[in-house]
């Protein structure tokens, strides 16, 4: 997967209780939860820990 | 009028031990293509990386690979004129490769097409133990092509994460014909499955589409370490400019035989892809309850995971009043504090809405939603 643009974000009614993250994928943008068993969070975690991805936390 | 009657009331159980378990014996979902909310039955051109070509089944290529080839995929049937089906059939895959680039596929690129089994379905096959089963996949098959195709399974160990291959071939005997294979894939007794009773991989059947060298084997008859997917010496379907490949009524059963196979209902195979992939339409009043934000009202659904959510890209998001389109501000989010949030148990429930940032003055959106929690 090629994944770019990677930010934390926080999301959650009524606010901000959790964070997800946004990516673009593949040319698609991508919300993304921290489910282990999600595939693309999978993908990420697996590139972070590579180093080849850092993903933005939350300003 | 008369009435046929049962020949005979008491059976042995011998008898009946000799009888194929007929029901919902089929491993794979959606063998039948009847099932396409991913390309909603249009023409799809591949490209680069892992991406579903109809529900629940996916093609992977790396970059060098599809750069020597240009394919289309469509899910097909009777009612778009092409109603060349096995009987019984409404639906099938279509693969056209439209172009060549002259180079076939490098040694060290793959090109392949599977389905990956969850690990809760694969469980009854027993892999690890002394009574492990065999595993028999059958199926419809038509190309402009002829010879021997490489189909493959593997399957990731729980302790030393190992992944476990097996090479098998089929053959195409007539040109443009549909033809019924099956192959046997044999059960493996020493090695436990990592998602036995997980969510999660646990199995890959995969069909060498165009496997380079590298990642290509013989026909094995035990269980390989080495990584290999494709069959050495196969035809290499996307290194053959102007070729077709059409497929339906993918059957994976556990046991040596092949039987008919197993057509489920419409309903039910959309409910079973659903648990990977939802596409909704997403339309709600939305609120803001004294925050900045403006929340829609969440939509509820069941699925195997947590899913990633996301806008259809063909489509564009509105928010009203106003009709603000396709503001970065305006994203999704999932909320998912049942079971597939705490663990690989799957089947847990969640919802997913669409918010506002930093605007509290919206009061309804819509947007064609996808919520993918395919393996």
């Amino acid at each position: 997967m090629k994944i770019e643009n990677a930010e934390y974000i926080l999301c959650g009614y009524p606010e901000n209780q959790w964070k997800q993250v946004r990516a673009t994928i593949d040319g698609e943008e991508l919300f993304i939860p921290l489910d282990e068993n999600n595939r693309h969070y999978e993908e990420i975690l697996k590139q972070v820990e590579a180093g080849t991805l850092t993903i933005k936390d939350v300003e | 009028m008369t009435r046929s009657r049962v020949s005979k009331q008491n059976y042995l159980h011998s008898e009946l031990a000799s009888v194929p378990n007929q029901g919902r014996r089929n491993l794979l979902h959606n063998g039948d293509f009847k099932i396409d909310q991913r390309r909603q039955y249009n023409t799809y051109t591949i490209v680069a990386g892992s991406q579903f070509v109809a529900d629940r089944w996916n093609f992977y290529g790396d970059t060098n690979a599809v750069n020597t080839f240009t394919a289309t995929t469509r899910v097909f049937g009777a009612q778009d004129g092409e109603g060349d089906l096995p009987p019984g059939f409404s639906k099938g895959l279509k693969v056209a490769v439209t172009g060549t680039s002259g180079s076939d596929i490098p040694a060290g690129s793959e090109a392949l097409f599977r389905q990956k089994i969850e690990g809760f379905d694969t469980d009854r096959l027993a892999y690890g133990t002394s009574s492990a089963k065999d595993l028999t996949v059958s199926f419809y098959v038509k190309s402009s092509l002829t010879g021997n195709f490489g189909l493959a399974a593997e399957y990731e160990e729980v302790t030393t994460n190992q992944k476990y291959h097996m090479q098998k071939s089929y053959t195409i005997n007539s040109a443009n014909t549909w033809e019924r294979k099956t192959v046997t894939i044999p059960g493996n007794t020493t090695n436990v499955p990592k998602y036995k009773a997980r969510t999660g991989v646990g199995l890959i059947l995969t069909f060498d589409w165009g496997q380079g060298a590298t990642y290509s084997s013989a026909v094995t008859s035990s269980w390989q370490t080495t990584y290999s997917n494709g069959l050495t010496g196969g035809v290499k379907l996307l290194n053959n400019n102007g070729a077709t490949w059409y497929i339906t009524g993918i059957q994976a059963e556990a046991g040596n035989t092949m039987t008919d196979f197993e057509f489920r209902s419409h309903a039910e195979e959309l409910k079973i892809c659903q648990n990977y992939f939802i596409l909704m339409y997403y339309s709600a009043t939305a609120h803001n309850a004294g925050y900045n934000n403006s929340y829609g009202n969440g939509r509820v659904f069941s699925m195997r995971a947590t899913p990633t959510a996301s806008l259809d890209p063909a489509s564009t998001k509105h928010a009203y009043p106003g009709n603000v389109q396709n503001s970065s501000n305006m994203v999704t989010e999932v909320n998912a504090e049942g079971a597939i949030a705490r663990s690989g148990l799957g089947s847990g429930f969640g919802s997913v809405r669409w918010v506002f940032q930093g605007n509290s003055s919206y009061q309804y959106f819509d947007a064609r939603t996808l919520l993918d929690a395919d393996l």
